[in-house]
């Protein structure tokens, strides 16, 4: 449930392209001082929904409460691709938005520090790199620290150096206290830095909470003193009404209802009974993109 | 508003923008240097440019309300600026301020000039020269920021305002009485052609921006309520 306190709150919120449903009642908020992350297919919903969230697109239903009242700017975004204007420097496009925002002198100089872009103000911004323009765009984003920052896709067209001071400037911006929601397709970028996880199908929520609880334990692996022991002892547990596919690498049985504490004792149990040594027994964690795909194909079907 | 309107202003201080404008005054210059030759005064070369210089200036209103889509840069101009009214409002004032702007240091400039070309032009008509140009370019202007903003493309937006102005009005003036008296390009033309009475110029003026303020009020209520795309 969204915390009605919260600088941003979505509630009920609905957007339809033609018989496309895009977002579809999305009850959600970015909670501040955390990085979220917003993930989803292609098409799922996460532009569109950014582009509601900060007006740039009207919902057909449902609202967008912004707070206001603070010294701080409530909200600000980065979408898509970075839009600054060329022609000028990056210091004329900081004063541009600076005039727009009302951000102070230090406000303009605090933005532009966080952003790594103190030492490029008076190049023109069509001389620079996507990774310095990026940059640019996030100086422009973070003025006048707002409570709550959109980035989507922040990371496109971007080295890995580049992207390793992206993730290092979003965790210095959220331990401002700022709610960063970030979406994104590739869901490793955010592994380490990412303290929530938001993720979209078809316009719905269908996960919002925390990142490490989404990949979650993905059961146990077993492996006995040989094959042919490790393919009796599958056999036996599979008579004991557990899961159990045998692998190269072992016998995996997936998470069931019981828990994987209690799943452990039954296997050992098992082992124990037929004789069969066992030399090891771990527990299972995905992949992000394997919890991802295993939600996605549970929301399919 | 003012707030978009200082950003507009210092986000079109442009080398850009300084050279087309500079462009806008060479082609004056020139008028008034073409003047003699055909036995006319500077101040008739200014006037003949005058139509000109305000279709450019209509064309630079034009890209800069449709270039913001073009490029995207709405996006971040809106999410700074959340209201649209004010956003709108406060580019549509930069472009007449800087169309206003252009006149005047064009008709000074103008003035310095001109006695290069011919007999300097008395201040009293010059300074009637320069405001009948002001009225021209603020007013079309307004028309190309209308555009710029309902076809949110730079060129559809130069399409429509100059087929508009160049073509249509032209075509219509062939076909029926009285048009030079109420289509606001063929108004605007004469204004700058000193061809005018003082009687005349208000009701003139109504006829030549009305339709233009009515066309860009249309483009704000749209913008304000359409989605944004780009």
């Amino acid at each position: 449930m969204p915390n009605s306190n919260a600088p941003v709150v979505l509630s009920d919120l609905s957007k339809s392209f033609g018989s496309t449903r895009a977002v579809s009642s999305v009850t959600w908020s970015p909670k501040p001082g955390r990085v979220t992350a917003l993930v989803g297919l292609n098409g799922a919903g996460k532009s569109t929904l950014m582009r509601l969230v900060t007006g740039l697109m009207r919902p057909g239903q449902g609202a967008v409460r912004i707070a206001t009242g603070s010294d701080r700017r409530p909200l600000s975004a980065m979408i898509e691709a970075p839009a600054l204007h060329t022609a000028l420097t990056v210091r004329r496009n900081l004063r541009v938005h600076a005039l727009l925002t009302g951000a102070t002198a230090a406000e303009t100089a605090e933005a532009a520090e966080l952003a790594q872009v103190t030492h490029v103000l008076d190049r023109r911004v069509g001389t620079l790199s996507q990774g310095y323009r990026q940059r640019t765009a996030m100086a422009l984003a973070l003025l006048r620290r707002p409570e709550v920052l959109l980035l989507d896709e922040p990371t496109n067209a971007l080295d890995p150096q580049a992207i390793a001071v992206l993730r290092t400037m979003i965790r210095e911006v959220a331990d401002q206290g700022c709610a960063v929601v970030v979406s994104t397709h590739q869901l490793r970028e955010l592994d380490g830095v990412a303290d929530d996880l938001t993720l979209l199908h078809s316009g719905q929520v269908l996960y919002d909470g925390p990142f490490d609880a989404f990949v979650g334990p993905a059961g146990l692996r077993i492996r006995a003193a040989d094959q042919a022991a490790t393919t009796r002892l599958a056999a036996l547990m599979r008579a004991d009404g557990l899961a159990a596919e045998q692998a190269p690498d072992g016998i995996r049985t997936p998470p069931n209802g019981r828990g994987a504490d209690a799943t452990a004792q039954h296997v050992f149990a098992t082992a124990a009974r037929a004789g069969i040594e066992l030399v090891e027994l771990s527990h299972l964690t995905p992949t992000l993109e394997e919890a991802f795909h295993s939600v996605i194909s549970g929301a399919r079907s | 508003m003012i707030r978009s309107y200082r950003a507009e202003l210092l986000r079109s201080t442009s080398r850009g923008t300084t050279w087309f404008l500079a462009f806008c005054f060479a082609l004056m210059v020139f008028s008034m240097s073409n003047a003699g030759p055909q036995h006319q005064s500077p101040l008739w070369g200014f006037r003949q440019a005058g139509i000109v210089v305000a279709t450019l200036l209509m064309g630079r209103a034009a890209t800069a309300a449709a270039g913001d889509f073009s490029s995207g840069t709405i996006r971040a101009w809106l999410i700074s600026v959340p209201s649209r009214l004010r956003l709108g409002l406060g580019k549509l004032a930069a472009s007449a301020s800087i169309a206003a702007g252009f006149a005047v240091l064009a008709g000074a400039a103008g003035y310095a000039v001109s006695g290069l070309f011919g007999r300097m032009p008395g201040v009293g008509d010059m300074a009637a020269a320069t405001a009948e140009l002001l009225g021209a370019c603020v007013i079309l202007s307004v028309f190309g920021h209308a555009t710029g903003l309902l076809t949110r493309s730079v060129p559809a937006a130069l399409t429509v305002s100059l087929a508009w102005i160049l073509a249509a009005e032209h075509v219509l003036e062939g076909r029926f009485a009285h048009s030079t008296q109420w289509l606001p390009g063929l108004v605007t033309q004469r204004l700058t052609q000193h061809k005018l009475t003082v009687e005349a110029l208000p009701g003139a003026l109504a006829h030549a921006l009305l339709p233009f303020v009515l066309l860009d009020g249309l483009a704000l209520l749209l913008f304000v309520r359409r989605d944004v795309t780009s």
